[in-house]
């Protein structure tokens, strides 16, 4: 296995799969993706977790994240 | 003339003096018009229609953040944060355990965003995507969660009067009747019932303020709302689908303040019968003048 040195899992976002290295926290994963940690929202498996919570939260296998942010509307 | 104008100013300031502000659960709004933030052509339209509207509350929808380009422009960046009062609704959900996680996380980014009031939310359960219709059931239910976990929740519901005083009675902190379909443009399709939710939910022992929601096209919508005593107006495809949406911001926000004077003015009786303006003494002709009721 070439991925043996550095283990990943997979976690969904938003309902889409993605893999990522073992470890990984929240805030990493906000980052990686170019989001502004101030104008989102992030529940980790139907559990909002607090911002101040992002950088100490890692991951785990099979983890859901609903990641959600504020659009126009009525 | 002078005594006239004098008349005239202090008749003014009374109506003024006795019009308390718009107040929703506890937080305080300079302006009876709250505005959406939907379906402009750009952010740009939509910050200057903010503008032009004078108003001070606006609300936003929750909803899952691209993340093939880093979420793009956020509407956040387009909003006065120092000003207005953000309110973000649960508009597309369809059960009340989905409105509840909706609600939350949009009070968490308000948190997250720094804003200064964010326990405020429009509460949107509907019943189905023709009509956009709230769903009664799952509004009423949804409403007593959120109320239990700290939000003052503006219920969008139909013109149902029995309903809106459920609501009320769950511990809403306004009631949102529907003109008509949202994005529909139909008016108000039944003023009657506006009319008695009105009346009902001023008379009981704690007001609790009456919203009209939805369905707006023109300023006479607004208007007619704000003159049968509604403590307020929102309004988003009215202005943002308008021909040019600054200019029609304007106009529904002085539409709002006519209404709500004329409210205030109290309007006069109606008759059946004509009763003249001019003298009816004095007349340059003795003719006899044939009347219906005679």
């Amino acid at each position: 296995m070439e991925l043996s040195q550095t283990n990943t899992l997979t976690v969904t976002i938003n309902d889409i799969p993605q893999e990522i290295i073992e470890g990984c926290t929240l805030s990493q994963l906000i980052e990686q993706h170019g989001l502004n940690p101030r104008q989102i929202a992030v529940e980790r498996n139907m559990e909002i977790v607090p911002p101040d919570d992002f950088s100490t939260t890692v991951l785990g296998p099979g983890d859901a994240l609903e990641i959600v942010t504020l659009m126009g509307g009525g | 003339m002078s005594d006239f104008q004098n008349d005239n100013q202090d008749h003014q300031k009374h109506a003024e003096m006795h019009d308390s502000p718009l107040v929703i659960g506890g937080v305080l709004f300079r302006h009876r018009l709250l505005m959406g933030s939907g379906r402009y052509e750009s952010l740009e339209v939509m910050r200057a229609a903010l503008a032009a509207s004078e108003a001070d509350a606006v609300t936003v929808a929750v909803r899952r953040e691209r993340l093939s380009d880093g979420g793009g422009r956020n509407v956040l960046d387009f909003l006065n944060v120092e000003q207005l009062r953000i309110i973000p609704n649960t508009a597309g959900c369809y059960d009340m355990a989905t409105a509840v996680r909706c609600a939350k996380m949009g009070r968490e980014i308000l948190k997250a965003f720094g804003c200064s009031v964010v326990d405020l939310v429009k509460l949107e359960v509907l019943g189905d995507s023709r009509t956009l219709l709230p769903d009664p059931i799952e509004t009423l239910n949804a409403t007593e969660q959120l109320v239990k976990i700290g939000f003052k929740v503006l219920c969008y519901c139909s013109d149902d009067p029995i309903l809106a005083r459920r609501l009320y009675q769950a511990g809403a902190a306004a009631v949102m009747p529907a003109g008509s379909p949202i994005g529909s443009g139909g008016g108000l399709s039944n003023p009657n019932h506006l009319r008695i939710i009105i009346d009902d939910l001023k008379s009981q022992m704690a007001e609790c303020p009456v919203i009209v929601d939805a369905g707006i096209r023109t300023p006479s919508d607004v208007a007619l709302a704000m003159e049968i005593g509604a403590d307020a107006v929102l309004l988003n495809s009215a202005v943002a689908k308008a021909g040019n949406p600054v200019r029609m911001a304007e106009a529904m926000s002085l539409a709002v303040r006519a209404g709500r004077k004329a409210f205030l003015a109290v309007p006069m009786q109606k008759s059946r019968f004509a009763s003249a303006s001019s003298p009816e003494f004095g007349v340059i002709t003795r003719k006899h003048v044939p009347s219906s009721g005679e």
